[in-house]
């Protein structure tokens, strides 16, 4: 790390995730009425998971959010925009609605793998389509937002072919939950999560080399397109992963990196891990605030979007933007 | 040492057409040719940056394209034509994150010779173009200083004083001349004939991706070469001994 204040800086951010974590955790004891056998049942089954699941969602859009803004040379990239997520969103649907009667048991499980599967499949699609294109950085984006406006209009073909039911199940799923994952989802995600992540940050170095464009960081010393090639792979993972259990979430990849710059300067040794740290923070505090209401669980993305629309234009403001 | 660099029989896709060429003495190397002539491509074909379709490039025995970038780094710097830096990033930002050399403090040699003292905390969009060309200059210069310092770097410049003032790009030539002296190895390209006969050592004259004529700048640079490179004709005058090139007017070759 680069200077002594931006250690301070994580770890001031490490100790307020660790709280948020806790609090999620303890505000089991909050609600009143119940055993203390139920308590630690709630604890283990629901809470435990949801912190989790929190925070490595979190941390792996914004992660990536942040690296990817760098990679492709663009504030405005986002695993959404480069079209991870929809990928993903498209396979789950595809899941949901096609799915045979007798195989609904297993969609608890079937879901997150197809979620993780188109993932990964889209970003090898938008690979191969750039890597044809020449020059990484804009044929990624408009490779991303053709697939985007395809699975859009799939996801709409089978809006209209589908039930009552299905169509419920997938605008509840499009709009993002923490709840859906259970400690077996998250015995094989979070690890996958947690090891993208690290990869990402520790390219924080590299990265910096990136602001100027590939063939001032060619001059430096290193190979761009091997180096943006792992960071894309990584973020495919990280976000495959988050999406398979939490959803589509808008918004988070793109606000956190632009508040996290604006706050902490352009360092990427610093953004990346502050903005992982920022992001568990922000979906903690969401799951927590809708723990708090005495409705059913909200969806993420509706929270995280209300919060994000006004704080965007606020960066825009702020001159975050050229 | 990376002395001579040698380019062998370099062909790349239509822009570089069979070009041997081999630079022995330290010094400044000044590429001129009109636009479209090759003098981008062949300065990242030497920095080891694209490499050719056909042909070598050695650095005395180290040959280029056999080795990894991050060795070549360690000598060989390069300015770009262009730059585009999508984030806010200030100028000590541009000099800490791009260049890989910087453990503590910029050098105040540096910081003198381009004038950047005032550009450090100032954000990239709000430069001028000649101030971020300073401040990329910087860069690179930053990424090879020990090399610099001890007389066995390659600084590759593509047109490095476009939109600098001529103050500054008198005070940039000045400086480069003396760090050639101590035996550091300069090419850059550029548009100004007179800054090339002035403090080039050796000048390469292109034209559509072949090599017209290369040499000590007071044997290539005369009328008759000019011509041939530019498509336009000249005035030589003469004052102090020391020769200076006007274009005449309404005698271009079109």
């Amino acid at each position: 790390m680069s200077s002594p204040a931006s250690k301070w800086t994580l770890g001031a951010l490490g100790i307020v995730l660790l709280l948020c974590f806790s609090a999620l955790l303890a505000s089991v004891w909050w609600q009143a009425d119940t055993t203390a056998e139920t308590r630690w049942y709630i604890l283990v089954n629901l809470q435990l998971p949801l912190a989790v699941t929190a925070t490595v969602v979190g941390a792996a859009l914004c992660v990536s959010g942040a690296a990817l803004q760098v990679v492709l040379r663009n504030p405005l990239a986002d695993p959404g925009i480069i079209g991870i997520a929809s990928g993903a969103s498209l396979m789950a649907a595809l899941v949901l609605i096609l799915m045979p009667e007798w195989m609904v048991s297993t969609l608890h499980y079937s879901m997150p793998l197809a979620c993780f599967a188109g993932a990964l499949l889209s970003t090898a699609v938008i690979y191969r389509l750039s890597a044809r294109l020449r020059g990484l950085n804009t044929a990624v984006i408009l490779a991303g937002i053709a697939i985007t406006t395809l699975t859009s209009a799939v996801m709409g073909w089978l809006y209209l072919f589908a039930d009552a039911q299905s169509m419920r199940n997938l605008t509840f799923w499009v709009m993002g939950s923490l709840h859906q994952a259970d400690g077996w989802i998250l015995l094989w995600s979070a690890p996958l999560i947690v090891g993208s992540c690290a990869l990402l940050i520790s390219k924080g170095r590299t990265l910096n080399y990136l602001y100027n464009g590939e063939l001032t960081a060619r001059s430096a010393g290193i190979d761009p397109t091997h180096e943006s090639k792992i960071v894309l792979i990584a973020c495919a993972l990280a976000v495959g992963a988050a999406v398979a259990i939490a959803g589509s979430i808008a918004f988070l990849g793109l606000l956190v990196p632009h508040y996290v710059r604006l706050l902490m300067g352009f360092d990427n040794r610093l953004v990346l891990p502050a903005s992982a740290f920022c992001g568990a923070v922000l979906l903690l505090l969401v799951a927590l605030f809708s723990d708090l209401l005495p409705y059913a669980s909200l969806p993420v993305s509706m929270v995280t979007a209300s919060l994000g629309g006004p704080l965007l234009l606020y960066a825009l403001l702020k001159g975050q933007f050229k | 040492m990376n002395l001579p660099i040698a380019l062998e029989n370099i062909s790349l896709d239509q822009r570089l057409d069979n070009i041997s060429v081999t630079i022995r003495q330290p010094g400044i190397t000044c590429l001129l040719g009109a636009n479209g002539a090759g003098k981008s491509t062949l300065l990242l074909v030497l920095a080891g940056l694209i490499e050719p379709e056909q042909g070598t490039v050695h650095w005395g025995q180290t040959d280029v394209y056999a080795t990894p970038l991050a060795v070549l780094s360690v000598h060989r710097c390069f300015v770009a034509q262009q730059h585009s830096i999508q984030f806010e990033l200030t100028g000590r930002e541009c000099l800490q994150f791009l260049s890989p050399c910087l453990s503590s403090d910029i050098p105040g040699e540096l910081i003198r010779k381009l004038d950047i003292a005032d550009l450090l905390d100032k954000p990239v969009s709000r430069m001028s173009g000649g101030e971020l060309q300073r401040i990329m200059i910087s860069r690179a210069l930053l990424q090879v200083w020990p090399a610099i310092k001890s007389g066995n770097a390659i600084i590759v410049l593509d047109e490095p004083l476009q939109g600098v003032d001529i103050r500054h790009q008198t005070v940039l030539m000045q400086w480069l001349s003396a760090l050639a002296k101590v035996g550091n190895q300069i090419i850059m390209s550029c548009h100004d004939i007179n800054i090339a006969n002035t403090f080039a050592d050796t000048v390469l004259l292109a034209k559509a991706g072949q090599m017209l004529a290369y040499g000590p700048t007071r044997d290539v640079l005369n009328l008759s070469n000019l011509w041939l490179t530019f498509d336009c004709q000249f005035e030589c005058l003469f004052k102090d001994e020391q020769r200076h090139f006007i274009p005449v007017r309404h005698a271009t070759g079109f």
